[in-house]
């Protein structure tokens, strides 16, 4: 794997790697920077000064040696709380759950650390993975909305500049619904590409876990160095990682988008659609080839995507619903108790329904030629905290089922998604453009976002900010 | 109007492994007649089609 040029990772690891900067003295001021903002924000549930500041110095002492650390020397990241790190407890944002410390780290978290991560704390997740909320993590843009989720601790610690990236995981889209609401970029590979043992399951087959980071650049980067086959989990993939480095001196001739037409509206909110068009249309400017999709087989993607999510959810925590149930939130508990008593039929018809999708997807894919697909990440802007629902100019839609409709076919297909900031809303609030990739195409859409990201040159420093 | 009646949900509840007396038997039938009406919506739509298999491989080749 190359180093990245490109990106706050290659500019600020430079810097360290330079001399400039010692990775102790970042680490000390991202500490600060959490310390200093987590009152307000809530974004991390553990800061862990002692693990951060060790891990710098082990850095430092590295590099004084001539030893090259691994391609994240001295970059401060979060990890979301489900994920287990050895000495810290995984609360799952559920009051279910022990404080016990876990005994060892999980494996994307030992790859972190191999390659030269601080890892700075553990982030705010939604109860048990499943949510778009966060309580009680705040927008940096503004911190009476939502950051999204499930996490949501990631995306409010990357949009802030406390860390640089997060882990996330992501079940229905609660890597990109976050990076969409906070202005960051955020990558879910390919099912199966990163290995999830050591993190709490919400769904088996949908379950991705990934990264947020301030660019594309960034999070192909970290991708690429916590994905790859792992024994502790037989769904890793054997295929090689992904490239770390992407190539944006080609430009995009040659490159074909799809766009699904059905989220162009009119279920959108307007802020979100001229955003979105104004995107498209840039793309098209950079040599992209715009191509207008349809697949009717998304019709049922949020019948399929609940029913797999209630009976696998219901079946990891079914010694919680049984004994405990009162510690559940009220909407999860409804969720998991419709999956425990869904007939096993049920759950082999959506399993059906998740193929056929599955199918349309690539056959959409192949019969236009596409390099990748289009959507808004999102159809809204973050929720205020509290607030129910959407009302688009035609209909009204519940949060929940607003913020997973357009990002819950990537996990239904397994096929990369990522989310990249194009715009703001008039408030001031960012807005996600998501790009949908072929199998194993992590590099080439992050490819993509990245040329898009240095062209649209957004501010993304939200008003709290370290 | 449910489909189905508390007790009965009560009864699915408790083959289930909970306790019935934990739930609101009338609220978990609207949301148990919802989630089973959206199945009925995939079986539709899977009668269109060349009746795939439950399988799941990300990749195409």
């Amino acid at each position: 794997m190359g180093m990245n040029p490109q990106g706050a990772i290659a500019d600020l690891g430079g810097r360290i790697r330079s001399g400039e900067i010692s990775a102790r003295q970042v680490a000390d001021r991202s500490l600060a920077a959490a310390e200093e903002l987590n009152p307000l924000l809530q974004a991390f549930v553990i800061i862990d000064h002692r693990g951060a500041r060790e891990a710098a110095d082990r850095v430092d002492r590295q590099l004084a040696r001539g030893i090259d650390p691994g391609p994240l020397a001295g970059i401060p990241v979060g990890v979301k709380d489900i994920i287990d790190m050895a000495g810290h407890p995984t609360r799952c944002g559920s009051p279910a759950y022990p404080d016990t410390p876990a005994e060892r780290d999980a494996p994307v978290v030992e790859r972190l650390r191999a390659s030269g991560a601080v890892i700075v704390g553990k982030t705010v997740t939604h109860e048990l993975a499943c949510g778009v909320l966060s309580p009680p993590a705040s927008n940096p843009w503004d911190p009476e909305r939502i950051p999204g989720g499930s996490s949501g601790g990631s995306g409010a610690a990357v949009a802030a500049g406390i860390t640089v990236a997060a882990l996330g995981s992501d079940t229905g889209g609660s890597i990109r619904i976050p990076a969409g609401l906070c202005g960051t970029a955020g990558l879910k590979g390919t099912y199966g590409r990163v290995p999830r043992s050591g993190v709490a399951a919400l769904s088996w087959s949908l379950d991705h876990i990934g990264p947020l980071a301030a660019t594309p650049a960034d999070c192909i980067l970290v991708q690429s160095v916590i994905s790859g086959f792992h024994s502790s989990d037989p769904t890793t993939l054997t295929e090689f990682p992904p490239d770390g480095f992407v190539e944006t001196e080609a430009g995009l001739e040659g490159v074909r988008l799809g766009v699904i037409e059905r989220y162009r509206g009119p279920l959108i909110e307007a802020a979100v659609s001229e955003a979105f068009e104004r995107a498209v249309k840039m793309l098209a400017e950079l040599g992209a080839e715009i191509v207008p999709v349809e697949i009717d087989e998304l019709d049922m993607v949020m019948e399929v995507e609940f029913a797999l999510v209630g009976v696998e959810g219901a079946a990891y925590h079914r010694d919680l619903m049984t004994k405990a149930p009162h510690l559940v939130d009220p909407a999860i508990r409804g969720l998991f108790a419709g999956g425990l008593t869904m007939p096993a039929e049920h759950y082999l018809t959506a399993l059906r329904g998740r193929e056929v999708i599955r199918r349309a997807m690539r056959a959409c894919f192949e019969r236009s030629g596409l390099t990748a697909v289009l959507t808004p990440t999102l159809p809204g802007v973050a929720a205020r905290k509290g607030q129910e629902s959407f009302d688009y100019p035609t209909a009204d839609e519940a949060v929940i089922l607003a913020y997973v409709r357009t990002t819950a076919p990537a996990n239904l297909t397994g096929l990369p998604a990522l989310s990249v900031p194009c715009g703001f809303d008039p408030s001031g609030l960012p807005i996600g453009l998501q790009i949908m990739g072929r199998p194993l195409a992590e590099t080439e859409i992050a490819r993509i976002g990245q040329i898009y990201h240095q062209a649209a040159g957004l501010d993304l420093t939200p008003p709290i900010s370290a | 109007m449910s489909g189905f009646r508390p007790e009965e949900v009560g009864t699915m509840l408790a083959a289930a492994g909970m306790d019935p007396r934990e739930w609101d038997l009338a609220e978990m039938a609207e949301a148990l007649d919802s989630q089973w009406s959206q199945i009925e919506s995939v079986r539709a739509f899977l009668a269109q089609t060349d009746e795939p298999s439950p399988t799941f491989d990300p990749r195409w080749e």
